[in-house]
């Protein structure tokens, strides 16, 4: 924080609004189409972007570096314990990034990701058996949107089924997971040490008994030949972007279809436009962003950009919420959900390098998780008052810290 | 006036970070290999994909893809 810091805004993240409305005041950002300068709670003041185009603009910038929780002080709303690893892309740039990350896309690449529906199928049907046999009620973050994607990711890197458990048990005290974790600040270290252990064992494993698996394959680098220690670091790096977020987005999007009957009607009415009804909801709720936290870029030089200084040293941080409800691309009432939107190109996967490894993934798997609750439970309904949830502030964003429902 | 061939594609194959943006929008044109990759089917494609490759343009996060200037 340098001295003419002190006059510096806090940023208005509003703690506890409905569910449907923002955390950050969107419209206001959009009107005010500049750079805006935010003092974050831990003290680091950071430049929120309130536009598509700078959004688009800073994070192709290649005099933005990403760098992400790495002990130095960023702009965060709740600061996240995940420790240097090696191998772990969100932190690296320029072509060591862009070489580390090509050796996973291919197993994540839209057209590898197709054929992985029948996989997402059965894990899905898996967990609503499950959550059918725990009995109405029930908290359907914890027994139904939290363990699917952590199982789906053990799945493509190659976990054996004997450690599939322990490997969604650690996933569940990293950064996000369950409100146990708040009362016990060490979980989420011991988690990451046992996902180190876990991992360190399967790649040993791999390395002996090759599998048509990722790990196998990042075993098997070249180009740049990857050490147990940044397979690791990588495989971690893929759990932690792909797991809370996923969890968190399909627990929304079903609480919002809880929410309004209306539009939970027209989602349902019309399978073949599922895909798009996913990409409003999206693009509706970028919960990363619009929690404050998000993309932080560290600016390597002085910037000048749009008329605003962004000094050497300073964070810029892109915000996909304010993004997605600017006019200029998306012109009919942006802040309002609307499923009959014509599908626009929305920046809640990120945009530049960076951009989101997983996103085809993702709604591979919300495209599947979001339907079929409601199809398994057409009488599903919340238990409590929607202004009730209580909620859990992670480095991932936002989420009800339980959705509890019934079906009887 | 058909055009056919009017508009010439370049890759800058370097940058592709394997989002798959391009596929999406212009099946026709690209097409990803084993490791996500950008590939291209058609290098000059009718007239006809350009709507669908202006929006591969807009879309690609990477800047990969453009249009030869001549
Ligand atoms: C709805 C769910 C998801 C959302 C909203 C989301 C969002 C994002 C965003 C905004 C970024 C860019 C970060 C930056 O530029 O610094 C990102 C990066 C990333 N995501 Fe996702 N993500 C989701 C799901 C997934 C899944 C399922 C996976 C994979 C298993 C995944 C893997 C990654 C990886 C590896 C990166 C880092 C890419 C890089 O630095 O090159 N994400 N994600
Ligand atoms: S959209 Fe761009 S970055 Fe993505 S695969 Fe196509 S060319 Fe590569």
């Amino acid at each position: 924080m340098t001295m003419h810091d002190v006059d510096v805004k806090p940023i208005p993240i509003r703690k506890n609004p409905g569910r449907l409305e923002t955390r950050l005041p969107l419209e206001e950002m959009n009107r005010s189409g500049t750079l805006m300068k935010f003092m974050y709670p831990n003290g680091v003041p950071g430049y929120m972007t309130t536009t598509a185009d700078h959004f688009r603009r800073i994070l192709s910038d290649p005099r933005f570096h990403a760098k992400r929780f790495l002990g130095e002080p960023q702009p965060t709303p709740v600061s996240v314990a995940v420790p240097d690893m090696p191998g772990f892309i969100p932190s690296m740039n320029g072509p060591d990034h862009l070489a580390v990350r090509r050796l996973a896309a291919g197993d994540f690449s839209v057209k590898h990701i197709r054929d992985l529906g029948a996989k997402i199928e059965q894990v899905v049907d898996k967990y609503l058996d499950e959550t059918e046999a725990m009995g109405s009620p029930v908290d359907l973050f914890a027994s139904y949107c939290l363990p699917i994607p952590s199982e789906v990711i053990a799945w493509i890197l190659g976990v054996p089924t004997t450690h599939t458990q322990e490997f969604q048990m650690a996933a569940r005290y990293t950064i996000g997971g369950l409100p146990e974790k708040l009362t016990d600040p060490e979980a989420p270290a011991r988690a990451i040490k046992t996902l180190h252990e876990l991992l360190a064992d399967v790649i040993t494993l791999k390395r002996k008994d090759p599998q048509d698996d990722l790990i196998t394959r990042l075993t098997k680098a070249t180009d740049p030949v990857l050490s147990d220690e940044e397979i690791w670091g990588l495989c971690t790096n893929l759990l932690l972007a792909g797991h809370e977020t996923t969890s968190t987005n399909a627990a929304y999007q079903i609480a919002i279809l809880l929410d309004r009957p209306d539009v939970k009607a027209e989602f349902l009415a019309d399978p073949d436009r599922i895909p798009d009804f996913i990409e409003e909801l999206l693009r509706f709720k970028a919960i990363l962003t619009d929690s404050g936290a998000g993309i932080p870029r560290l600016a390597t030089e002085d910037v000048e950009f749009d008329g605003v200084l962004i000094e050497k040293g300073e964070w810029v941080m892109p915000c996909a919420a304010a993004a997605n409800v600017d006019a200029s691309v998306c012109p009919h009432s942006p802040t309002e959900l609307d499923l009959d939107r014509t599908p626009f190109p929305h920046l809640t996967f990120g945009f530049g390098a960076h951009t989101c490894l997983g996103q085809h993934l993702a709604r591979a798997e919300l495209k599947v998780i979001v339907p079929k609750i409601f199809e398994r439970f057409p009488n599903l309904a919340s238990e409590m008052a929607v202004d009730d949830l209580p909620w859990l502030e992670s480095g991932f964003g936002y989420r009800m810290a339980e959705l509890p429902v019934r079906w009887k | 006036m058909s055009d056919v061939g009017a508009m010439r594609i370049l890759l800058d194959v370097d940058k592709c970070i394997a989002v798959g943006q391009c596929l999406l929008a212009a099946p026709k044109v690209f097409d990803l290999d084993d490791s996500g990759i950008v590939v291209l089917l058609d290098s000059m494609p009718p007239e006809s994909e350009r709507p669908a490759v202006m929006n591969a343009i807009t879309r690609c996060p990477a800047d990969v893809i453009s249009l030869a200037q001549d």
